[in-house]
């Protein structure tokens, strides 16, 4: 039943999905998601605007997702300008949550950026009616959200290390110099260890079969610390609380972030030996 | 199987596809991915590296005026995308003037307006876009796009435009036209004389009113 209380028109042909997916088949729509779209096909603006705005799951006037994405082009198509802002409002007002707890610990600028990012890469897709781009979108609309988070949130994060590497070493906090990592070893402190073992790697270290090596070996909290502090060369932590650290960021202290890294080069290092 | 042998070239459709098979970044083999897709080894590691990163964070909630913020941001990205993109309205009329395209094709008002089941006034009214689009049946819209041998969008278009005083197509009327208020469609159904009893009752019946 559609929301004027119409049984919904058996003759409604949706447009068919023709992207494929990596088996070569094309997607398929779920069931209950065309018979949504075809619900909401005849409603006129003001009840279609209160049904997207349904945010109960359960409610049988709900349009998920992947609905709305089908309608917005629908509409598109038709030139009906106030209903395509309708539907886009509802659509971001549901991302809002989802977008904040991907890229929220970027802080708040950088969350900004990501934020648009997302929701530029998203309508593209959408918008763009002359194409297939959508068609993911109508089949597995949070999986595409959840790639074009992390796909913002790399580029924060090489930002990031862009902007830190043209700030000179020695204005780095708890870089002791070149030479620190070469000192006598033997003669250090266990906290003094701990300090200069987890000095960023060197890029020729950090090939992609050492990186993979980490991506799929190393337990998961060993994973982040490892991939934040040599990958995207994070400080383990900063006196300023604007300065994103991996302490802050993994929410843990900055002597368990050392414990962590170490473990993580010692795994690593037998890894890597017991392959050769 | 070599997944590369389906065809995902785009490097989009590949992170998709890696998302939605693995759910997590902890399951999600980058050896296998860089094995099947090997042009993409380095974007593969960094998006899986990212995608580490991304969730071993703290969730975050948004304040309430962050949200509103973003839903504010996102319409604007949306309004400029529209813009940016050749979108339907900026493109030219398919159709200058519904009457004009049934007369070109050898109607009559009265045959055109029978062909949609019309009268001959609701007829007019739409032609001059006197009629609200939004109160305008999607069953209407088809009939009239079957009958004028062009897209549905087009119609759509036409009908969406400002109203006008006269139509290209060159009717006879008594007395000059004036600009009047736009109706919705039940109304005007409701009040054309010359309309058939059935069409008025098929119209009325079918939900005019309720729009598309």
């Amino acid at each position: 039943m559609n929301g004027s209380g119409e049984a919904p028109r058996p003759e409604v042909t949706l447009e068919p999905l023709t992207r494929r997916n990596r088996n070569g088949t094309a997607y398929e729509r779920e069931a209950w998601v065309e018979r949504q779209i075809r619900s909401a096909l005849d409603l006129p603006p003001e009840a279609l605007r209160s049904r997207a705005g349904v945010s109960d799951r359960e409610s049988p006037e709900y349009l998920s997702e992947e609905s709305l994405v089908y309608l917005i082009r629908y509409l598109r198509r038709r030139a009906e300008s106030q209903s395509v802002n309708d539907l886009t409002a509802a659509l971001l007002r549901r991302l809002v949550s989802i977008v904040w707890k991907h890229l929220g610990s970027l802080g708040p600028e950088a969350v900004k950026e990501g934020e648009s990012e997302v929701i530029d890469a998203l309508f593209r897709r959408i918008l763009d009616i002359d194409t297939d781009k959508a068609d993911f979108l109508q089949v597995r609309f949070w999986v595409v959200i959840e790639s074009l988070c992390v796909q913002a949130f790399q580029r924060q994060l090489r930002a990031r290390k862009r902007t830190r590497s043209q700030v000179e070493l020695s204005a780095l906090p708890g870089y002791d110099g070149p030479d620190a990592e070469q000192s006598d070893a033997a003669t250090l402190t266990e906290e003094e260890l701990q300090r200069v073992s987890v000095q960023p790697l060197p890029a020729a270290r950090l090939d992609i079969p050492f990186i993979t090596l980490a991506l799929s070996q190393l337990p998961e909290n060993l994973r982040s610390a490892f991939l934040l502090r040599h990958y995207y060369e994070w400080p383990i932590e900063d006196a300023d609380p604007t300065v994103p650290t991996i302490s802050r960021h993994l929410n843990r202290t900055p002597r368990t972030i050392r414990t962590w890294l170490n473990e993580a080069e010692r795994l690593l290092a037998n890894w890597r030996g017991g392959q050769r | 199987m070599n997944r590369n042998s389906s065809g995902l070239n785009a490097l989009e459709d590949v992170l998709d596809a890696l998302v939605a098979s693995a759910g997590t970044p902890s399951a999600s083999s980058p050896e296998q991915w860089i094995r099947d897709y090997p042009q993409f080894e380095r974007e593969l590691v960094d998006f899986i590296a990212s995608w580490t990163i991304m969730n071993s964070a703290s969730p975050k909630e948004p304040s309430g005026p962050e949200a509103d913020a973003l839903v504010l941001r996102g319409m604007s990205i949306v309004q400029n995308l529209l813009h940016e993109m050749s979108s339907p309205p900026d493109r030219g009329p398919a159709i200058d003037s519904l009457l004009g395209r049934a007369q070109s094709l050898g109607m009559s008002l009265k045959q055109f307006a029978g062909a949609v089941r019309l009268g001959q006034v609701l007829m007019r009214k739409l032609d001059r876009r006197l009629i609200r689009y939004p109160s305008i049946p999607k069953d209407l819209l088809a009939r009239l796009s079957a009958t004028l041998e062009c897209q549905e969008d087009d119609v759509s278009l036409y009908l969406q435009q400002a109203p006008t005083l006269a139509t290209s197509a060159r009717y006879r009327a008594d007395s000059t036209p004036t600009l009047a208020d736009p109706q919705d469609f039940d109304t005007a159904v409701r009040s054309d004389p010359t309309m058939a009893e059935e069409d008025r009752s098929h119209w009325l019946r079918s939900g005019a009113g309720n729009g598309h």
